[in-house]
């Protein structure tokens, strides 16, 4: 069963969302996904979710600014239970071929 | 707002801004030294030499050294685009830098006009390299991003600037150049209303909603003020030089000017009311009283307009520079200091492939209560500057002391953070 976890960071200053966010990212479990709510895009985050082997899809269109979903890299449960939950949202920048189920 | 696209590669090293920081506040400090050896009488006058060299100790030497350290760093890292051989063109331009506001202000302290030459050429390179550097880079960031267009802007202003002061320091030793009335205040407003108070905005534009968790400052605001502003002191600026005896126009093009700076500050000061997060945070504290000061100004300047006071325009250059710019810079530095240093460690662990290292926090890297002694002497410092505006004879030596005091903290601070960093990083190799 795929579990998201959620991390709001509309209200942390930086670093803060990035440090958690990676924190966070390495407890994942398999078929797990992190969904980040943020007022800004977390351009920083995307080097590092890439460095340490993270699928990540960046969307706009919830009741805030930006949601970002995160996944181990080859975890196809998780991708497919990320791409599902953001079928309503539009993608912006996406570490995989949105290939939608 | 939108960031640019950005990517850990870009970074420079972490000395390309960290060099200019850790000078700038050395030069607050002869700054200080510099009043207190002149003593009171400096401030009788704004063309006395001492007062001259202190106040490009402070413009050149502290105010234009941290904000050429940071556009270098903020180029890449908030617009998405890198100078080339960042490193090199560090150096380069610190270098001489260092070297042009040292030989300007000996030309006054000393009177030699040899001085004033080699600070023209010395200032004139590293100050049209940097600019053109910076604008062409500027070309290639992404259209339309707000920070790239005030940038622009506040960079023009500064060349501006840079044309008349060095014309006015090889005037000094070349007798054919001709000194044009008003030439001296055309430089002062550029500088003061131009480069750096259109940087301060463009910079708060990001720095602000970024790290106090505040709303986004307007759209229209963010793309169309800077360039207004602009308009503005080029308009003010020629009603100078062609109907000089055409006073309303002028006080028309200076009022205007003076909107745009109470737009600005009203604006942020909403925008700080409504914050997130309501904790302690010394970065709020000096942009409180930065806008503060600001607002001064602009009562200042209107005061200023009923007839010619010569205290009320050192009045007018003390808390344009100390209150406005210095206290703007130095909240600035304790975000941006600490957040680049984390940012160099992070990328550090990273490209030696482990996970989380032991990274400081930015609180760690500098402590909370070390900023806020920093704050309490540099509100200390500009409340005994402004006293020495009117009694010089009891308050102008304790106010050079305080600013070598207040310096003092603030390298204190800085040098704390890069050892934090040194540290980390040899233990990291050992």
């Amino acid at each position: 069963m795929a579990r998201e976890y959620l991390l709001d960071a509309v209200d942390m200053e930086p670093p803060e969302p990035l440090v958690r966010a990676m924190e966070l990212a390495e407890k994942l479990g398999k078929g797990d996904y992190l969904r980040m709510r943020h007022r800004r895009e977390p351009c920083l985050l995307y080097d590092n979710l890439k460095q340490q082997g993270f699928s990540f899809i960046t969307c706009t269109g919830s009741d805030v600014a930006y949601d970002v979903f995160i996944w181990h890299e080859g975890d196809a449960g998780a991708q497919s239970s990320v791409l599902t939950r953001a079928d309503t949202l539009v993608i912006k920048l996406s570490s995989v071929k949105p290939s939608y189920p | 707002m939108k960031a640019a696209a950005l990517s850990l590669a870009q970074t420079p090293p972490l000395s390309v801004p960290y060099r200019f920081f850790l000078t700038a506040p050395l030069f607050a400090v002869a700054c200080g030294v510099t009043l207190f050896w002149a003593g009171p009488d400096v401030l009788s006058s704004r063309w006395h030499p001492a007062l001259l060299a202190a106040t490009h100790l402070l413009t050149l030497g502290f105010l234009t050294m941290v904000m050429a350290g940071a556009l270098q760093q903020l180029t890449p890292v908030l617009m998405g685009v890198q100078i080339s051989y960042p490193l090199s063109f560090s150096t380069v331009i610190h270098l001489l830098l260092v070297a042009g506001t040292l030989a300007l202000t000996a030309g006054w302290l000393w009177q030699k006009t040899a001085l004033f030459t080699l600070a023209g050429v010395l200032l004139g390179l590293a100050l049209t390299g940097f600019i053109l550097v910076l604008l062409v880079t500027l070309r290639k960031a992404r259209s339309g991003h707000t920070t790239v267009r005030s940038t622009t802007v506040a960079l023009l202003a500064f060349a501006v600037t840079v044309v008349l002061g060095v014309y006015l320091a090889l005037g000094y030793s070349w007798n054919g150049l001709e000194r044009l009335p008003g030439m001296t205040d055309q430089h002062m407003t550029w500088g003061l209303v131009g480069w750096v108070s259109l940087l301060i905005m463009g910079v708060a534009y990001q720095v602000i909603p970024m790290f106090q968790i505040t709303p986004d400052y307007p759209g229209p605001m963010m793309r169309w003020l800077a360039i207004l502003m602009f308009l503005l002191l080029s308009c003010w600026s020629l009603v100078q030089i062609f109907f000089p005896q055409t006073i309303w126009l002028s006080h028309l093009a200076g009022g205007l000017l003076a909107s745009g700076l109470v737009f600005f500050l009203l604006v942020s000061m909403n925008l700080l009311s409504r914050r997130r997060r309501y904790i302690p945070d010394v970065t709020l504290n000096f942009w409180r009283v930065s806008l503060s000061s600001l607002l001064l100004v602009v009562i200042a300047w209107g005061l200023s307009l009923t007839g010619t006071h010569d205290q009320l325009e050192i009045f007018f250059g003390v808390l344009m520079i100390t209150g406005f710019s210095m206290s703007a810079i130095s909240g600035m530095l304790y975000k941006i200091a600490p957040f680049l240093i984390w940012l160099h460690l992070n990328n550090y662990i990273q490209g030696r492939g482990h996970t989380r290292g032991n990274i400081p926090n930015m609180k760690q890297v500098i402590p909370e209560r070390h900023a806020r002694l920093h704050f309490r002497a540099h509100c200390l410092m500009l409340l005994l500057f402004i006293l020495a505006v009117f009694w010089p004879d009891y308050f102008l030596r304790p106010a050079a002391l305080l600013l070598i005091i207040t310096a003092g903290i603030l390298w204190n601070n800085l040098y704390s953070g890069f050892r934090l960093y040194k540290h980390i990083i040899r233990n990291q190799e050992a």
